[in-house]
């Protein structure tokens, strides 16, 4: 019994040798990468490297942030209020009616048909010397159905020169 | 594993594209085209024997030597034929500014004191607008220019 069990051991022994050797000659972490002939990974050009492609990533998110912070400094503009140097009577709104009428308003009128539609302005901005020796005043009105909304009007002395809407 | 040279290399590759479109998609607005009140016929854009009119009757011109020029005011830059730009204000209604010569602009929303561009001979024509809507030329004050050129106000 004994001499017909030592060489079956024998056997066994040979056959299992080669397979764990196979195993301790793997490198280790293999098991996470596919199987790869060596070549293609020692001959991989620069272009081809993750750090190139992350590099590219990373210029982009540069760039992206500094469009972003573009545009969030033109957004951050100062709120109309702000702009205001004199305040003339704070609960001046126009409504839809007094809107319509005031764009009515020809340029050149004088400042006096503005003050027909609508008596006083919620503010004076600071004057400006625009045009060579012409003083140029804006007053400015807040709509009454979009206050983010002003209408700012331009006279030159007691000329109507012209309106804009400032959206804030 | 063939492809994935064409992935490392596009997607690398993808990634500039992408940043600079960001930049470009807002920069490159269409030309604003301006009637203007005075009609002469040399306006700036005239071809003369091969060559153009690059500043006209009513244009102030300035040797900045390559220095910058500043928004005067919160505004809006915008693009115009030849190679000038339109600086408009909601805070300045009625009033419009050519600035032709100017290098290195870049149109879109801007704050008061930010850069225009920077220019060597500066060309310079402000606008009234008149009540039929077309622009007429008027001339700048001083404190203005000084305001353009960042100058003590």
């Amino acid at each position: 019994m004994t001499q017909q069990l030592s060489p079956q051991t024998t056997v066994r022994r040979r056959s299992t040798r080669p397979a764990s050797r196979k195993a301790k000659q793997r490198p280790l972490f293999s098991f996470l990468k596919a199987d790869r002939a060596p070549q293609v990974r020692t001959i991989k050009p620069w272009w081809r490297s993750r750090y190139f492609l992350a590099a590219g990533w990373g210029i982009a998110a540069i760039g992206l942030l500094l469009n972003a912070g573009s545009y969030l400094k033109a957004d951050a503009a100062s709120a109309q209020k702000d702009n205001c140097q004199k305040i003339v009577q704070s609960s001046a709104v126009l409504s839809r009616e007094q809107l319509g009428k005031i764009l009515t308003v020809p340029e050149r009128s004088n400042q006096q048909t503005v003050r027909d539609i609508v008596t006083e302005p919620y503010c004076q901005l600071p004057s400006l010397e625009i045009r060579d020796g012409v003083t140029a005043t804006r007053e400015a009105y807040p709509l009454a159905f979009e206050p983010s909304t002003w209408l700012v009007m331009l006279y030159e002395g007691n000329e109507y020169a012209g309106f804009s809407f400032s959206f804030q | 594993m063939k492809f994935s040279l064409f992935k490392y290399l596009g997607l690398g590759l993808l990634s500039f594209p992408l940043g600079l479109m960001g930049g470009c998609a807002h920069s490159t607005p269409a030309p604003r085209v301006l009637n203007f009140h005075q009609s002469w016929s040399l306006p700036v854009g005239t071809e003369i024997a091969g060559y153009q009119v690059s500043s006209s009757l009513g244009d102030i011109s300035l040797n900045l030597d390559g220095d910058t020029v500043r928004m005067p005011f919160n505004g809006t830059i915008e693009p115009t034929e030849m190679d000038c730009v339109l600086v408009s204000s909601d805070d300045v209604p009625a009033y419009l500014f050519r600035l032709c010569g100017l290098s290195r602009t870049k149109f879109g929303p801007r704050q008061q004191g930010q850069t225009i561009g920077r220019a060597n001979h500066l060309i310079f024509a402000m606008l009234r607008r008149e009540p039929d809507g077309t622009w007429a030329m008027v001339e700048p004050s001083t404190q203005f220019i000084e305001q353009l050129l960042n100058q003590a106000f």
